[in-house]
């Protein structure tokens, strides 16, 4: 018993707690995206404790937990740190919906099976290359409370978000060269998850840059 | 955005609340001296005519429900009822049902905090269920201890020894150096009020009001942020916990109007469940009983002491008693909760009948 409360004395603050599950949720959602964008190129399925759906649910009690404790930290003081609360909570169904898209991505090879991207795959791989490099961008500029660094993400990945929505575009149109319905799917598919993966990670970098009632929306839109 | 914690950029404001709480229980301890005194002052008259009004134990309890349910403390009915027992306005026997009463107008705060759920019907049920589950575990009490009170003095008697060996250890002598400072303050006053003991009584009260109103604020903002880690939903899983939580939290408080309210909103939100924290609002009956103990050390007088005990031993019993029959307390809320969410009058008037008709018109009718 103890033991137990001293352990609860060096947790922190509810407030400090919650913030720190974001951070985590972002770590995990990083070692999800490398995952399973490696089992759709390679079919190498990964062993049970990282396995994509494994790490899915330890984001989703990961948000759970941080809305618990926003929560509780607001019934016990109230208004203190109501706009830290409300931003965190926004930040946390962002990461949850990106380690669903992630979780898509795994999806696809599992369903599909042998999978041919064909002249895409250069593109593809840069994209990937460039979220890879995005999701440490977004968790050291949430550390740092960076709004410089984040409003620079934004800035950086809004062409990657409509490059992708363009090529749902061309596959949707006929334009691009896709040699079967299943992989015309399968790559519009791919793309629109992409897209969503970069625009949820932008959504979390607008939270810590822009103001409350334009998170989400792009920093030079002003209403 | 900044995420480092508002109330840490504010360093000073500790201190000051720290300052603010020594002011405040100054206060506190010199209302209970002044009020002592006051008491004294007013001769035997006055407690001829308290005893004879609280004679009747019914009417007692009923006024305890009352007057708490107006003053929504608990702590400061018990500590007028050991302030007036110190002063010899009240015999203990009067004075016990009146504390029992207390315990169960005091649970009128989180009901009323429930019902700012009263807009989704999901959230209300279970948020009433764990505010009207406080009610039922004090009625149910009430109803098996009041009769043995009454007949046998199971409260009294046991309450009087352990008061007894307490002052035979020297315990009463604790809070002496506090008389010391209080005294020439509650002196002053009574010569100001040139020996009028209903004047200096009414200062008193009002003073006793005062302090323990600011002194569970300020309390409550010295202690609440730092423990909210506390508010695990594992320490809930546990019903030992659970108890233990909710006796510790309402002794740094020194109310358990506000640590019984704060579970009302998470439970609503179902977090937590009403199983889950019925140990916890049971610990806080027994951890708001300090007050009224630290009051009686204060006064320092056996009678005091053991209205005191007998609150605190009050709500040992009733826990011991229920603990495994925790579900009857539960169901019955839960039952209330639901006949509530579906029709909202029925709240309002399980709040109209508990805390103030059936009192108004037992103590009318004992008139």
């Amino acid at each position: 018993m103890l033991k137990q409360l001293l352990s609860l004395l060096k947790e922190g603050s509810l407030m400090d707690q919650a913030y720190n599950e974001t951070v985590e949720m972002i770590n995990v959602l990083g070692n999800m995206f490398d995952m399973s964008v490696d089992y759709l190129h390679s079919g190498k399925v990964p062993a049970k404790e990282e396995d994509t759906y494994t790490l899915d649910k330890r984001v989703n009690l990961l948000e759970q937990k941080l809305r618990r404790h926003i929560y509780t930290h607001l019934v016990l003081n109230k208004q203190q740190d109501l706009y830290m609360s409300l931003i965190l909570v926004q930040i946390g169904v962002d990461l949850e919906r990106v380690g669903d898209y992630i979780k898509n991505i795994y999806d696809l090879r599992r369903i599909i099976g042998d999978l041919s991207f064909n002249g895409a795959i250069e593109e593809l791989t840069e994209m990937e290359d460039k979220i890879r490099k995005m999701v440490p961008r977004v968790k050291a500029a949430l550390e740092k409370q960076d709004s410089v660094a984040a409003t620079q993400i934004q800035k950086d990945y809004f062409p990657l978000a409509k490059l992708c929505d363009q090529r749902v575009e061309e596959i949707l149109t006929g334009s691009s060269e896709s040699e079967s319905c299943k992989n015309a799917a399968m790559l519009a598919l791919y793309y629109r998850y992409l897209k969503r993966v970069v625009a949820h990670l932008i959504n979390v970098a607008s939270a810590i840059s822009n103001p409350y009632d334009r998170i989400g929306f792009h920093p030079d839109d002003i209403i | 955005m900044n995420y480092s914690s508002e109330s840490a950029r504010n360093w000073w404001l500790p201190v000051l609340k720290t300052l603010a709480v020594l002011a405040v229980l100054y206060m506190f301890f010199f209302s209970l001296e002044l009020m002592g005194n006051a008491f004294k002052l007013m001769g035997k008259g006055f407690a001829h005519r308290m005893i004879a009004t609280t004679n009747n134990p019914f009417v007692g309890l009923f006024i305890g429900v009352l007057v708490t349910s107006v003053v929504q403390s608990s702590s400061t009915v018990t500590s007028l009822v050991v302030g007036l027992v110190g002063g010899g306005a009240l015999g203990i026997t009067n004075a016990i049902p009146i504390v029992m009463g207390a315990n169960i107008g005091t649970s009128i705060t989180n009901i009323i905090v429930s019902l700012g759920h009263i807009r989704n019907d999901v959230e209300f049920k279970r948020a009433f269920a764990a505010s009207v589950v406080h009610d039922f575990f004090n009625i149910i009490t009430v109803m098996w201890l009041l009769p043995l009170q009454i007949f046998f003095g199971f409260l009294q008697k046991p309450a009087h020894f352990l008061a007894e060996s307490f002052q035979n250890v020297g315990g009463m002598d604790l809070l002496s150096p506090v008389k010391a400072v209080t005294k020439p303050l509650s002196h002053l006053v009574i010569q100001l009020t040139g020996r009028n003991g209903i004047i200096c009584a009414i200062i008193g009260i009002v003073s006793l009001f005062v302090a323990l109103r600011y002194l569970v604020k300020i309390l409550k903002w010295l202690v609440v942020g730092k423990v909210e880690t506390w508010f695990k939903t594992r320490l809930f899983k546990n019903a030992g916990r659970a108890l233990i939580l909710g006796t510790v939290l309402t002794m740094l408080v020194q109310s358990s109007s506000i640590t019984t309210s704060f579970i009302v909103p998470i439970v609503g939100a179902g977090i937590l469940t009403i199983q889950q924290i019925f140990p916890y609002t049971m610990g806080a009956n027994v951890g708001t009983t300090i007050t009224a103990i630290i009051a009686a050390l204060v006064i320092g007088t056996p009678e005091a002491l053991t209205v005191a005990f007998s609150h605190l031993l009050f709500n040992v019993f009733g826990i011991a008693a229920i603990w495994k029959f925790q579900f009857v307390p539960i169901k019955l809320a839960e039952l209330l909760s639901g006949m509530s969410y579906k029709r909202k009058y029925v709240a309002f008037l399980f709040i109209l009948v508990t805390f103030f008709i059936i009192p108004l018109t037992l103590i009318f009718i004992a008139r």
